[in-house]
Parts: structure tokens; sequence; C-alpha cells
């Protein structure tokens, strides 16, 4: 195994402990109710448990869902320019002012109702994320729809759909994948911060911190700062909670803080290790 | 140029005229939040461009030296949200320097506000921008024109001016696409930093269902996209 192999596979190695303490962590911090509870009496762990699940799941799906739509998108739009400049003109709309101010403006405005955010964060995040996959891919798919192979394949008879499949999707895979970690992060970069701001799903890690903030900032020093980006290794190492003289429990701001950053630093770590791997058998 | 800059965000005002509209049924009082929000447009104003035009200065400058720390930070400070550089920096630098919390910042003096967030801002700015330079100068360092220049013994200096312009037009075409992102930062800080700029606005008229000022949010920030589109544009020409 050489240098790079090994670098490889300890970004594998430490993103894979990073998600498993993660999770383990919460289990153990639920029996005991380590972290406390929150000001209406439940354990933090379980909003936790479901914040970290909802952060990953959401994100995993958009992704998804965005990459199967920038494929047929950016092979409609290598096929067609017609479907090109249709393509353009509807991500525009949405890149035109700042994401985040048109994510904020739509949870408000449309999905006003708490039982619906979810799912209008998922929609929303979709037309957001698709967009991005979309002008990572049309470059790449617009060569290979334009070369030799593909035109023979073509007018020997083989369907675009056939070809899409034997011919796009294998050498896209790189963009396809680096554009899907892409997606992830930036669905959890917008879900932690519209729900930050108080717009997001409740209960999400975002809305967790964004609810206890102005009451946690007078409370927090250098000390508690770091102690909160190690919460995920608080049950294991045993730090108590940090609750200060008042009733206050710190762990509810700090708690989601440090398991957000955990997460975002897996997926990044991910991204890298699968950037390693594509430039190995790719380049 | 200035048309095709014009169309693409007039797209987005459409899109978000026509949501508004769809909600309350109307425009509200357009002119009405253009006004109230006037000071409050001028304050984000003076956030963003000077941090966005500091740090590409600084980004480039260091993307130059092709410094893997800074560049080891800067993927740390991308991969994080903005909201939590800012409490961190709040906790960790702020305080300390200039002894304020938001938490207590209802009567506190604009421009004690205005140094930490424009701080703040400039350093996400500049790791954001300094990630995404580093592969667009060490493309351009490793081209032949570049080589060329090494062996006839021109200095390092020199070299370094002559591709500033390539580096400038093979970026904005990336800062296009970045800014917006960096805008929607801006608003995330001022919220952070209870700087009453137009991100700070945005919250508190959404909550408070004012449509008057919610529409005078989304033309300032389209404004604010369109001027630095042409901006970049401009300089990218130049």
């Amino acid at each position: 195994m050489d240098r790079g192999e090994g670098e490889t596979m300890i970004k594998l190695l430490i993103a894979t402990v990073m998600i498993a303490i993660v999770f383990l962590s919460l289990v153990i911090s639920n029996r005991e109710h380590f972290f406390g509870y929150d000001e209406i009496g439940e354990d933090l762990s379980k909003n936790l448990l479901k914040g970290v699940v909802d952060l990953l799941g959401i994100s995993l799906l958009v992704s998804s869902v965005s990459l199967v739509l920038a494929l047929m998108s950016s092979y409609l739009g290598s096929l067609n320019s017609r479907f090109e400049i249709m393509f353009s003109t509807f991500f525009k709309s949405f890149y035109g002012i700042p994401p985040l101010l048109m994510l904020l403006i739509a949870m408000r405005l449309i999905f006003e109702d708490v039982s619906v955010r979810r799912e209008g964060m998922i929609i929303l995040s979709i037309f957001v994320v698709w967009g991005g996959i979309h002008n990572s891919l049309i470059g790449r798919v617009r060569d290979i729809v334009n070369s030799q192979y593909f035109k023979a394949s073509i007018s020997l008879g083989q369907s675009y759909v056939k070809s899409l499949v034997d011919h796009v999707i294998p050498n896209s895979l790189e963009n396809m994948i680096l554009g899907f970690f892409d997606g992830v992060r930036l669905t959890m970069f917008l879900n932690l911060t519209v729900g930050f701001l108080g717009f997001g799903v409740p209960d999400s890690l975002g809305d967790l911190m964004g609810t206890n903030f102005l009451g946690a900032i007078g409370y927090l020093d250098f000390k508690m700062t770091l102690i909160s980006i190690l919460s995920p290794l608080a049950p294991f190492l045993d730090i108590k909670s940090i609750s200060p003289e008042e009733y206050m429990n710190l762990w509810t701001f700090c708690a989601p803080l440090g398991y957000s950053i955990w997460i975002l630093v897996t997926m990044r770590l991910l991204r890298g290790f699968f950037n390693d791997i594509i430039g190995r058998f790719y380049r | 140029m200035i048309l095709k800059n014009l169309y693409s965000v007039s797209l987005s005002l459409i899109l978000m005229l026509t949501m508004v509209f769809m909600v309350y049924g109307n425009l509200g009082d357009i002119l009405s939040g253009l006004q109230e929000l006037l000071f409050s447009f001028l304050l984000s104003v003076a956030l963003v461009f000077p941090s966005v035009i500091v740090s590409y200065t600084l980004a480039k400058l260091l993307a130059l030296k092709l410094n893997s720390v800074a560049a080891s930070i800067g993927v740390i400070f991308s991969e994080t949200p903005s909201f939590i550089i800012a409490i961190a920096l709040e906790i960790i630098i702020w305080r300390w320097i200039f002894g304020i919390t938001s938490s207590h910042s209802t009567l506190i003096d604009i421009f004690k506000l205005f140094i930490p967030a424009f701080l703040t801002m400039t350093a996400i700015s500049f790791f954001q921008m300094l990630i995404n330079l580093r592969p667009v100068v060490k493309r351009i360092i490793k081209s032949p024109f570049v080589r060329t220049m090494r062996s006839v013994g021109m200095s390092e200096k020199d070299i370094i001016r002559k591709i500033s312009k390539n580096i400038d037009v093979e970026f904005f075409e990336t800062l296009k696409h970045l800014f917006p992102f960096l805008l929607g930062e801006s608003f995330v800080l001022e919220n952070v930093y209870n700087f009453r700029g137009i991100g700070y606005e945005i919250v508190k008229s959404l909550n408070e269902m004012d449509s008057s000022r919610v529409m005078g949010v989304i033309v300032y920030a389209s404004i604010l996209s369109f001027v630095m589109d042409v901006w970049i544009e401009v300089k990218a020409k130049r």
C-alpha cells in the first residue's frame, strides 16, 4: 500500500469511526439521560437522535433525487439545445438571488404549517441542489454526447436510454459522485442555517441551536465551546453536564452544535475518500 | 453584459414576487418597504462589498504562495455553516477584543457590531475563495507560458504580476456562482451579531409577516446581486 492509498484509507476509517461514535453516543446518552432534559422535559438525546437522522436522511434523499434529475436534465440539455436553454433559465431563477433568501421566504410563506415543513424543506432543497449538480455535470455529459463512440452507438440503432446507461453514466461517474456529496453538504448547510433562523424543520439540529442560542450565548466561554465541539465524545469520557448555576442546561445548545460539526466533517472525509478512489481508477 | 445579468436577476425577482403575491394577494407597499430598509441596505452593502474585495485580494496573494496550511484551515471554514463560525469567533475572539455579546446588543453602537461582523465575513469569504482559487492558480502556474517566463529569467514578482490578470479572468466566473452563497452567509451573520442589515430585517419581517418589508428585502437583494455580477464582469473584462 503506498502513501496515497494509506491516506485514502485513513479518511474512510476516520469517517466510519466518527459516524459510529455519533450514533453510539446517542444510544448511550439516551439510556443514562446523559445530556439531561430540555425546557419541556424531553430527554435531549432523543431529540438529538431525531435531529441527526433527519439531517442525514433529508440530505441523502435530496441529493439522490437531485442527482437523478440533474443527470436527466444534463442529458436532455446535451441532446437538444432548446432543453438546455429551458433548464438554464429555470436554474437562473433560483440562483439570481441568494438561494438561502429564497428558501427562507418560501419556507415561511408557502410551508407555514410546521407539519409540512419537512416536505417543504425537501422540495425546495431539491430545486437548489439540482441546479448545482446540473452545472457540474453538463460539461462532461456534453463531451460524452458529442464524442465519436456515442454518435456511433446512436447511428447503429441503440436507443438514447440504453446509450445513457452504457456510455453517459459510466463515463460521468466521477462528476456524479462528487456532485452527490456536494449536494449532501449543501443540503445540510441549508437545513442547519434555515433551522437556526427559525424557519426550518421543527426539532432539527439547526432548530434546536436557534431556539436555545440567545439563552446559551451569555454563558458560553472558550472551554464550553471546546466541550460542545467534543459533545459526541462526552458520554464516553463522562464529561458532565455543563449547566451553569441557573436552571438552563447548556447541552441543549452545545450538543446539537457538536453533532452537526461531526456530521459535516464526516461527509467531507467521505467526499475526499471517493475523490481519491475515483482519481485512481479514472484519471 | 448588463442585459444578460439583468435577465438572470429579473427571473429570480419575478419568482419571488409571484410567491409573495400568491400568499399575500398583493405586493404590499413596495416603495414604503424600500424607504424603510434603505439604511439596512446600506449597512449590508458596507458589510458585503468591502469584505469580498479584501478577501479576494488576500486569497489571491496566499493562493499564489500555494500555502497548504491556510488551505487546510480553509477547508474547515468552508465545511462549517457560517453561523457556527460566527458564534465560535464571537466567543473565542470578539468578546475578548471588543467585549460585546449579541445577546446584549440592543443598545450597542453600530460600529462595535460592524467590526466583528466585517472580520467574520471577510474570514469566511477569504477561505471560500482560497480553496476555489488554489486549483486555478496551480493550473496557471503549470501552464507553458509561465514555464517560458521562468526559463527566460523573469523574476517571480514579474511573473506573479503577469499571471494576476489570468487568475482574475478564470476565477471571476467562479466568483459569480460563489457570490449568492456569500451574500446568504452575510444574512446569517447579521442575525448572529444583531447587525441590522437586510439579512436581519428579512428574518424580522418574515416573523412579523410584513409584506412591504419582505418585498423591500427581495428588491434590495436583487440589486446587490445585479451590481456584484456587473462589477465582476467589468473586472474580468479589464
